[in-house]
């Protein structure tokens, strides 16, 4: 067995390499601007000129105002913010409402409320990751203070009808929420055309850095802040501005404009389709998961009955193929992911679902190369699926 | 001849996060083989406070492992398998425990958790071997072409009573690079590759329940099922006392019983259907011979009647002489020359001949116990220990 000779990276959900220019913006903001924004001298000015530019690019990208734009130390923080910002400024008991298969920050917040005596509803999912609309309407009815529910799926691709979703919102008086995390880059977003209050950004899911992020709030959302200390954001985020890393994700918001955006999710989809194609061909049995109408262009959610997901990964690991599978923990094995026992998934079957996520710099050769490759290792792991302990020890 | 890899091979080894599983990698990488290293998440880690030092598998062991992993320049994983251990081995511990016998939850490990499922997973993995830090030797017998499972070079660290459940398949797969080493060997290699792990202290005791005894690792996590207070009785049957749940004793146990009397007591039975637990002098822990179930023989086949045969009961007693007087299926006498002490129920009885595992199974019961009167001096000398 010889070492593969290079890489081919199959999971831009999880992370996305950062692009060269994004590279050559951040390398020169550090070496050149080392001002604190805040400073009222020439180097400070320096400073702050970059936050804003980049603020304006982020802005752009989501069609608000710049003022609009609150700079985050990441997704996760942005999601914290927005639910438990908004909540904080009503009183306990306060209602909100999320779907049940938000991102783990999400669900973090929304359990940390619900501990503080916050009533928390959430929105079920059918076997496709789509929201069930009449449970959506019951929890309305509840008055909820704020709906949150992401744009796009981060394991099954799923897409949301957001702007649906949040005029119903609005129509009985809720704030809306959107995790943009996934989508944003893959498919059009704009605060204007979903309609929503908040919404939260990663840069690192967009060729941008990691450690940086931003909470889109409308003018006139009241919002808490989470860290206190400082008048830096507006007041809503205490801290010295990550110039470097704000540089780096305003340069990464810059390049997706409309008409990147529409060439990038054309050559994705070009690419999955070719892989679904080829995997469908190969292995009759795999199943896609996700709702085939309304999908991600960029990533492919499969399932290989009686194929261990875990070791299939290590497994395509050792022949250059970086893939994922449900949620990493503490101790960096692999959990059975909640979206997909959420969508009704057995703990068996979502153990056997793999994500393969494509994106700006993928190409035919990863995909022909996958394709090369898959067969075979689906075929070997299923063996140590028919070895009889396996039985015993997923028997309940 | 040593069992050893073919170079080039792609080897899974099994790491604990120890030293002596790190210089397993180390060993077999600097052999020229393709090294992949697998540690085994056992329990959850995000709610147990289980993070003691000094047990295998805890959270700061896995980033041990992935250390010396990286170290090495090697891939690492850590795979899942905490839902198979709790019904392979944790319950099996308490459901031991509840039908009043002593089990031995690092066999039942290695057995099912090593030895099969991180075993399968290896194979799964396009590997030839697995690799363990287990200090124990195979070898390959030029006579009859079959693999032996031997005792360790290093009598101290010899595990190889915990590795009889294996059988010529299993053993074609394994491999432990250390059973011909000296534990201060294995320290001066692990110095020589740098490995971090180089000065880590031994893990001790059950990896899963250190820091607390099985009676507090039970009663914590199934506190429902266990016995509640029972009666102590001698062997005439009078009550001498009470006990708080009969899972707290083994059999040879001095200590805890609380009941006063003239010369020591000892458990010398435990009755699990009435929650009763048998005291005795010294004289009646003795026993003759025992039986035996689940017996498993690494060559396929079980030892004749007339062979001598080293019997070990116990993994800190040195193994006594004796005879498989009768076996039918997977069930098994044994009968020893002299008679030995406190035969414990559950367990494991582990069958050597010199130095070579011929197999083992569990120990079901004492025979003759309390019978032979005639105790020799160097029995009496092992019960006052």
């Amino acid at each position: 067995m010889t070492a593969p000779k290079r890489r081919y990276y199959f999971d831009f959900n999880a992370t996305t390499p950062a692009d060269p220019l994004v590279m050559e913006r951040m390398v020169e903001t550090l070496a050149r601007t080392y001002g604190n924004p805040s400073s009222v001298h020439a180097e400070g000015r320096a400073a702050r000129a970059i936050v804003e530019t980049a603020r304006t690019h982020v802005a752009k990208f989501v069609t608000c105002a710049p003022s609009e734009i609150v700079f985050e130390g990441g997704a996760s923080e942005a999601n914290n913010h927005a639910l438990c910002g908004v909540m904080r400024m009503f009183p306990i008991g306060s209602v909100f409402v999320t779907s049940s298969v938000e991102h783990p920050s999400l669900l973090g917040a929304a359990r940390s409320l619900a501990a503080d005596g916050y009533r928390w509803l959430t929105v079920p999912v059918n076997g496709a990751g789509q929201l069930d609309l009449n449970v959506y309407r019951d929890a309305l009815v509840e008055r909820p203070v704020l709906v949150s529910v992401m744009t796009a799926n981060n394991e099954t691709g799923t897409v949301f009808p957001i702007a649906k979703l949040a005029e119903l919102a609005h129509h009985d008086g809720s704030l809306f929420h959107t995790d943009a995390v996934q989508a944003a880059g893959r498919i059009p977003v704009s605060m204007d055309g979903l309609g929503v209050d908040l919404l939260s950004l990663s840069a690192h899911k967009i060729y941008g850095p990691k450690g940086c992020g931003a909470l889109c709030v409308r003018t006139g959302v009241m919002l808490a802040p989470l860290v206190a200390g400082g008048h830096q954001e507006r007041g809503r985020r205490a801290g010295t501005e990550a110039i470097m890393n704000i540089a780096g994700f305003g340069e990464a918001c810059r390049q997706l404009t409309p008409e990147q955006i529409g060439f990038e999710s054309k050559k994705v989809a070009d690419l999955i389709a070719t892989l679904w194609q080829g995997i469908h061909a190969a292995i009759p049995d795999a199943f896609r998961l996700g709702d085939p109408d309304s999908c991600l262009p960029n990533t492919l959610s499969v399932r290989f009955a009686l194929c261990d997901a875990e070791s299939l990964l290590f497994n395509l690991d050792l022949a250059g193929v970086a893939a994922s599978s449900g949620s990493a923990c503490t101790s960096g094995s692999i959990e059975p992911s909640h979206v997909l026992l959420a969508m009704g998934f057995t703990e068996n079957e979502a153990k056997e679902v793999v994500r393969f996520s494509v994106g700006r710099f993928s190409d035919m050769e990863d995909v022909e190369y996958l394709l090369t490759i898959l067969p075979g290792l689906v075929r070997r792991t299923r063996a140590l699926v028919n070895a009889p302990w396996y039985t015993l020890e997923t028997k309940s | 001849m040593i069992h050893s890899a073919t170079s080039g091979s792609r080897i899974v080894v099994a790491m604990s996060g120890g030293v002596d599983s790190s210089t397993t990698a180390a060993l077999l990488k600097e052999g020229g083989h393709e090294v992949i290293g697998l540690t085994m998440q056992l329990y959850d880690h995000g709610d147990t406070n289980a993070q003691q030092s000094g047990t295998c598998c805890s959270l700061d062991d896995v980033h041990d492992a992935r250390r010396v992993a990286n170290a090495l320049g090697i891939p690492h994983y850590v795979v899942n398998l905490q839902d198979a251990f709790r019904k392979l081995v944790v319950d099996n511990l308490v459901n031991e425990y509840k039908e009043g016998r002593t089990p031995n939850p690092c066999v039942r490990c290695n057995e099912f958790m090593k030895f099969r499922l991180l075993l399968d997973r290896a194979l799964a993995l396009g590997a030839d071997y697995l690799a363990t830090g287990h200090y124990a030797k195979i070898v390959r017998n030029p006579a009859t072409d079959l693999l032996e499972l031997r005792r360790a070079t290093d009598s101290l660290k010899d595990q190889s009573y915990f590795l009889y459940c294996v059988d010529q398949q299993q053993l074609s797969h394994l491999l432990f690079p250390l059973g011909s080493m000296t534990k201060s060997e294995v320290r001066t290699h692990a110095q020589r590759f740098h490995l971090p792990t180089a000065t880590k202290s031994e893990s001790q005791d059950v990896c899963f329940i250190a820091g607390e005894s099985y009676r507090q690792f039970m009663e914590r996590n199934d506190g429902t099922g266990l016995p509640g207070i029972g009666e102590i009785v001698s062997l005439e049957g009078t009550t001498l006392g009470r006990h708080q749940g009969h899972h707290r004793y083994t059999i040879g146990q001095r200590k805890g019983l609380g009941v006063a009397h003239n010369e020591p007591l000892y458990v010398v039975g435990i009755d699990a259907a009435n929650n009763r637990v048998t005291v005795g002098g010294q004289n009646d822990l003795v026993a003759n011979g025992l039986k035996a179930k689940k017996l498993q023989w690494i060559s396929g086949a079980s030892p004749p009647p007339d062979q001598l045969l080293h019997i070990k009961i116990r993994y800190r007693t040195p193994a006594s002489p004796g005879y498989l007087t009768e076996q039918s299926g997977r069930l098994g006498t044994f009968r020893f020359i002299e008679p030995v002490r406190a035969v414990t129920p559950g367990q494991t009885v582990v069958v050597y001949d010199g130095d070579t595992v011929l197999g083992g199974g569990l120990i079901d019961g004492a025979m003759e116990q309390g019978q032979n009167w005639n105790v020799s001096e160097h029995h009496r000398e092992g019960a006052a220990a």
